[in-house]
């Protein structure tokens, strides 16, 4: 296997094999340390680390109090299981998900998405991309910064129009209206206008997306498709965030942020 | 002295008195305490009715917060019927809430229609929109429920015309007796369908 990925130059035997190697050769060209050499090398948690991470604690703290200062957030009255507010969002941070909620069976956009997301794919990428090489560096590969260019644009232009898409036309009247055309019940059914075409439309453009960036860039080893599907994760992650968060006003329709409809009604 | 600095009872057990403080309580003065007697002192009296007083507000609270939850709350006459009114004060295409029943009654060309206000995809209140364009050929093309948490719209049947909701809004049984309209309630009630039909038996004949 490890012969075969086009990343690896040299003709180790796997990447056990590889790390010893590399260890051998870098004890053969240092030698042992001397102490006074190991001495000026070591730095000792305290007080190097340790200070530079109560600086930041302090400093996160200082701007917490600050915003505490300057953002109002206010008790608001009772609440009236008789009247839901007007729109109601969860806070800032889960409005992507609320923002998927919108447009899928509640299954597939509450639980389905985030678990495969959280429990599935993020742990899923070092296990996919097992070169050894330029671990822990950003953009390790010669195309990578343009793969995430290029993703992110691609990603901003598709998250949009199907957004657009459902609040304008809607899947569930399309297909409504299709069902009732062709007479083919099930397009009408959740299972179908709930579940599986909204998976289609999420998956679907990753294909396409992948396609795109192998014509471009050649795409030829795991690591340029993981940085081109994280990129594309993060991007949408933070789309949905924003269109949630200063896009959906009363009804949970699109509006701009100036709309008078963004405003809540209790 | 000796004796009456002793530590005794709660927290400070290990003499033997403590047990006896919990029967019979039999005060002894520290000064009159005779050596070896067998009683309470004043102090033990107290450190009892001191912890005392604490477990028992502590019982008080839990058993009045807890046990409050599970108190159930009658709101108006949810969980029975409902008597609307009469069937000639509604026109076709009136929707009304019951805020007593928690649902709206709505009269379509078929009959009446009784929709449970809690939205079927994640149970926020439903309002109705009496403004909004409409989803049905009534209202003069005015008036439809749009949920504020997800968007969700239904017309005037509830059906499901956008959104995430996986079913149509869910149904009280509606009867009309002697020109009165009566509506079962409450969650045992409520008809859930899979689509919205435009008559019997998911409206009923007015
Ligand atoms: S609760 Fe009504 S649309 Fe989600």
């Amino acid at each position: 296997m490890a012969s075969e990925r086009p990343l690896t130059g040299n003709s180790a035997p796997g990447p056990a094999g590889e790390r010893r190697q590399a260890i051998a050769a870098a004890v053969r060209r240092e030698g042992p340390a001397s102490l006074k050499e190991q001495a000026e090398r070591l730095v000792y948690t305290w007080p190097h680390l340790v200070i530079i991470e109560f600086i930041a604690a302090m400093l996160m703290l200082l701007s917490l109090i600050v915003m505490s200062w300057v953002v109002n957030a206010p008790l608001e009255g009772h609440a009236d299981a008789d009247k839901t507010p007007n729109p109601s969002k969860a806070p800032w941070y889960f409005l992507n998900l609320q923002e998927l909620l919108l447009h899928m069976h509640p299954a597939l956009a509450g639980v389905i998405v985030p678990g495969a997301v959280v429990f599935m794919l993020l742990p899923a990428i070092p296990y996919l991309d097992r070169d050894q090489r330029d671990v822990g560096k950003w953009f390790g590969t010669p195309n990578a910064v343009r793969i995430a260019i290029f993703t992110a644009i691609f990603t901003s232009i598709v998250i949009p129009i199907e957004i657009f898409f459902d609040e304008f036309v809607g899947v569930k009247p399309l297909l409504a209206s299709l069902a009732s055309m062709t007479g083919l019940e099930f397009l009408n059914d959740i299972l179908f206008n709930g579940i599986i075409l909204p998976m289609i439309l999420m998956l679907g453009p990753i294909p396409v997306l992948l396609g795109l960036l192998r014509l471009r860039y050649k795409l030829d080893n795991v690591r340029d498709v993981m940085i081109a599907l994280f990129t594309g994760f993060v991007v949408a992650y933070f789309l949905l965030t924003i269109v949630g968060t200063f896009f959906r006003g009363q009804g949970m329709h699109l509006y701009w942020p100036t709309d008078p409809r963004m405003e809540r009604i209790e | 002295m000796a004796d009456t600095q002793r530590k005794q009872g709660l927290f400070h057990p290990g003499d033997g008195l403590a047990a006896e403080a919990v029967g019979g309580v039999r005060v002894v003065g520290e000064g009159t305490g005779q050596p070896g007697a067998r009683g309470v002192s004043r102090r033990l009296v107290f450190r009892w009715l001191g912890w005392g007083t604490i477990l028992g507000l502590l019982a008080q609270w839990t058993l009045g917060i807890v046990l409050g939850f599970f108190w159930p709350k009658k709101v108006g006459a949810f969980g029975g019927i409902v008597n609307v009114g009469s069937v000639a004060d509604f026109q076709v295409g009136d929707v009304r809430v019951v805020r007593e029943g928690k649902f709206y009654l709505s009269r379509v060309p078929e009959g009446f229609v009784a929709l449970w206000w809690k939205c079927p995809h994640l149970g926020c209140t439903v309002p109705w929109k009496p403004d909004d364009k409409s989803e049905d050929s009534m209202g003069n093309g005015k008036g439809r429920f749009n949920c504020p948490c997800h968007g969700s719209i239904y017309d005037r049947y509830g059906q499901i015309i956008t959104g995430p909701a996986p079913r149509p809004m869910d149904l009280f049984p509606v009867e009309v007796k002697d020109g009165k309209i009566l509506v079962s309630t409450g969650p045992s009630k409520a008809v859930q369908r899979a689509q919205a039909l435009h008559g019997p038996p998911h409206v009923t004949p007015a």
